[in-house]
């Protein structure tokens, strides 16, 4: 009975110590920041405002995620256009067979301005 | 002058009002951001970033919210943020919290507290830690910033009922981990 009797009493001290903590900051006052927070933060802003749109674009490009970016995109451009050359090439190539082979069979007459062969007036 | 007409004027560009804006709404910037962050340098450095959002946000305001709800929004948002970023600065802190005791904890007082209430403030702070946030940040709002349940739905985008139940939910956790801490050191 004694034993149940100490554990209540020690369950409402117990409870009234957590309101306690809990009612803590009850009527507290407000925390303040140091002095001179607005030097500082017209500082920043000064700062801020001197920003340059030349310092904005090379912050942005040296992100290492837009320069790598940027990167690959060069390579690949390059690639491409290099394949793009080969197959240009291949095609030239194959187009000058053809207007050879074309002049080898040709029976037009020929255009020279010169004809010495022809001796009639 | 009321707070839409401020605006007003803070969007022509009036400079000295910013001056003032900044000195009526500081301790209460500061005193949300310590309570979140228990640290006075972050709080100090949040309060500055507050600031300069307010200053780079006049022109877009639409004034939908009171500024002081702005300012708490913002305050609340970024006091977060401060603190997730914090977490994952250090190494394997999601494993270190997880097994972080209650006695492990960081001791902060906060500068507002009574003297005689000091060491239980301390508590307080430490078990604040424990809450979930949407439950801390309104336990923050209402015992430490003393605002009312409307002023709270309204800041924190919920409704009256929602709050209400925050709070209790709160009340309760807190409770349950202070008898905790109590039994644990009374035995």
């Amino acid at each position: 009975m004694k034993k149940t009797m100490n554990n209540m009493d020690k369950n409402i001290h117990i409870n009234k110590m957590a309101d306690d903590v809990l009612n803590s900051m009850d009527h507290s006052n407000r925390a303040t920041p140091q002095p001179f927070l607005l030097t500082k933060l017209h500082a920043r802003l000064l700062n801020n405002s001197e920003v340059t749109m030349w310092d904005r674009i090379s912050s942005v490009i040296t992100r290492p995620s837009v320069s790598f970016a940027g990167l690959i995109f060069i390579i690949t451009i390059n690639i491409l256009i290099i394949l793009f050359n080969i197959e240009k090439e291949g095609n030239a190539g194959s187009n000058v067979g053809i207007i050879t082979e074309e002049q080898d069979f040709s029976v037009a007459p020929t255009t020279a301005l010169y004809d010495i062969e022809n001796t009639s007036p | 002058m009321n707070q839409h007409a401020t605006i007003e004027k803070l969007r022509e560009g009036d400079t000295a009002l910013f001056d003032d804006v900044v000195n009526r709404w500081q301790d209460m910037v500061y005193n949300t951001a310590i309570s979140i962050v228990q640290n006075e340098q972050d709080a100090e450095d949040i309060t500055q970033d507050v600031f300069i959002k307010l200053h780079e946000s006049l022109a877009s305001f639409r004034g939908e919210a009171l500024l002081s709800t702005w300012l708490y929004r913002v305050t609340i948002n970024k006091s977060l943020d401060h603190e997730k970023k914090k977490n994952r600065q250090k190494r394997g802190g999601y494993i270190k919290s997880i097994f972080t005791t209650y006695e492990g904890l960081v001791h902060f007082e906060h500068p507002g507290a009574l003297t005689e209430n000091k060491e239980k403030a301390v508590i307080l702070f430490q078990a604040l830690k424990k809450l979930p946030d949407s439950q801390r940040i309104a336990f923050i709002l209402h015992k430490i910033e003393g605002r009312s349940y409307n002023e709270i739905a309204s800041i924190m985008e919920n409704s009256l009922m929602a709050v209400e139940s925050l709070l209790a939910r709160a009340k309760r956790n807190m409770r349950k981990t202070l008898i905790n801490w109590y039994e644990k050191n009374n035995e």
